[in-house]
């Protein structure tokens, strides 16, 4: 089944970006072409859903991504006929303009497009943000970084914002940079589970990248055993959560010959291996019975991505070398 | 979890003298809270009141209960209805009785009153017209019932983890359709970030996967 039109399609995998994409032509053709946005001529025309504008949106994402252009400028001039110049519709015909450049060329006339709608209003956040994606695409990524800073200066509670910072950061390897931005994301959005998963993986990878095994490690590996934790907290069942907090607890067992230093100006010191060994356990617990439901279909376990669960079953394997698979 | 972020309605009343605050967030299915046609009365709603003075109601039903119970939606759907229609039946039949009796009685004082001149006073129904809609009201209340969709977890951590286990299986209504205001994840265009979304990258990843799959295919 094609998922939900209504839903962001950005992270989804090209098979169900296809199935979108398809249904463009049902869409196109079960919904009005023309909806009027004066008030008596709404009386007379077909009544509109704000679910309309979403999916014309959502459906210019997704077929640009597969290259149905057709389909995406028709989506296109409809918003553009009901919303006019709005700023969040221009930078959408920015976007179909980005996909369409066949050389450098083109991509630098977006982008000079992009700098003149700012310098009209240069607080054009939807242009703003484009003209960052085109920078980073084109591969100038401080330019981008600084355009970002900039954006945030004058909208400092934009959590997409920030995140869109944390992993530009992270692309280029500084790490600290990288967890400091997503905790910006998470002073913002305190109960997203997955922006605690998500700062879990950036700490653990922060930690593991300098090969080191000093005091800075231990306070990043520590760190990212109470993100996890909490991504738990915050929602049973977290596939991502378990995986993240077994790889942790998994590494620290295993580097555990020499003993771990407790300095005391840690305002969260790494947990006794006991600790350790009984969150392994859990979260393998965890893991396997999520692993299980999930391959064997069954009701109420179908809501997991297939890629994740296969990535468990990996992680659970290289655990158990004997075959305990089922 | 103990609270939506957002407090965007806010009521004060008066009862005995003493104020009460009532505070309600109206993006509540987005919060993870049910409604049903009115505000949920939880008790960090009346964090302002010196005596408690809602009634929280949740229905919980365990796993395998629930699998007893709700054998099937759409079977439900149709034991709902065929049980609401058995007690409308029994209802229109009470009232049908009952009008039928009080023509009966006015034609019967009628006549005895041309005959004896005494009226006599029987105006009450009998009793089993007044059980019979008892029963037709009880009926027709646990065949509504049982036609309500299964109430929304009300924990933060449990809707949480209904989203992320159940997927849109969860969120479906007794016909099967999935619930127009669900969303998956809330959270998940912050890592999406669908407004710097690089689209040739994209459109250059979907190529290599389309190229793939002819492979395969050959």
């Amino acid at each position: 089944m094609a998922p939900s039109l209504i839903r962001s399609p950005v992270q989804l995998p090209p098979a169900e970006a296809l199935a979108l994409s398809q249904q463009a032509p049902v869409v196109l053709q079960t919904s009005p072409s023309t909806v009027s946005s004066s008030a008596l001529g709404s009386l007379f025309s077909a009544t509109e859903k704000p679910e309309l504008w979403i999916q014309y949106e959502n459906l210019i994402l997704s077929c640009l991504r597969t290259g149905d252009d057709r389909a995406a400028q028709e989506c296109y001039d409809r918003l553009a006929a009901r919303f006019g110049n709005n700023d969040r519709v221009k930078a959408l015909g920015g976007l179909i303009k980005e996909a369409q450049a066949q050389n450098n060329g083109e991509l630098e006339k977006v982008l000079k497009e992009y700098d003149q709608m700012l310098e009209e209003n240069n607080t054009n956040l939807p242009i703003m943000k484009r003209r960052i994606a085109l920078l980073r695409s084109m591969g100038r990524l401080s330019d981008a970084g600084s355009a970002l800073v900039q954006l945030l200066d004058f909208s400092p509670t934009d959590s997409e914002a920030w995140s869109e910072l944390s992993d530009l950061y992270f692309s280029q390897g500084l790490y600290p940079q990288a967890i400091y931005a997503m905790e910006e994301v998470l002073i913002l959005a305190p109960n997203a589970w997955n922006v605690h998963a998500r700062l879990g993986e950036l700490q653990y990878m922060a930690a593991t990248a300098s090969g080191a095994t000093g005091a800075p490690y231990q306070k990043q590996m520590a760190e990212a055993i109470k993100r996890f934790s909490r991504s738990i907290e915050l929602c049973d069942n977290y596939l991502r959560g378990y995986y993240g907090l077994k790889l942790v607890t998994k590494r620290l067992l295993k580097d555990n010959a020499k003993p771990a230093k407790q300095s005391d100006d840690e305002d969260f010191p790494l947990p006794d291996s006991n600790t350790i060994e009984r969150l392994n356990e859990l979260a393998t617990a965890k893991l396997a019975e999520i692993v299980r439901h999930s391959s064997g279909q069954d009701r109420g376990w179908r809501g997991y991505d297939a890629a994740e669960v296969a990535a468990a079953r990996e992680l659970l394997s290289e655990d158990a070398p004997s075959g305990m698979e089922r | 979890m103990k609270e939506p972020s957002t407090w965007d309605r806010v009521l004060e009343m008066r009862i005995g003298g003493e104020s009460f605050r009532l505070s309600a967030c109206t993006q509540l299915d987005r919060c993870g809270y049910g409604t049903i046609g009115m505000w949920p009365l939880l008790p960090w709603h009346f964090s302002e009141c010196s005596q408690p003075v809602g009634i929280v109601v949740t229905r919980s039903i365990s796993k395998s209960t629930a699998k007893g119970i709700y054998p099937n939606s759409s079977t439900m759907t149709l034991i709902s209805k065929s049980i609401t229609g058995f007690g409308s039946l029994l209802l229109a039949h009470a009232c049908y009785s009952a009008q039928e009796h009080s023509a009966l009685q006015s034609f019967r004082a009628a006549t005895s009153a041309a005959l004896t001149l005494t009226p006599t006073a029987a105006t009450s129904l009998p009793m089993d017209i007044a059980i019979e809609t008892a029963v037709a009201i009880l009926v027709i209340l646990v065949g509504l019932v049982l036609g309500t969709s299964p109430m929304r977890p009300i924990q933060w951590r449990e809707w949480a983890g209904k989203i992320e286990r159940e997927g849109e299986d969860g969120f479906k209504d007794n016909n099967g359709q999935v619930n127009r205001d669900y969303l998956g994840n809330p959270f998940a265009y912050i890592e999406g970030r669908p407004n710097f979304v690089d689209i040739r990258k994209q459109r250059n990843e979907f190529t290599e996967w389309v190229k793939g799959q002819g492979q395969e295919q050959k």
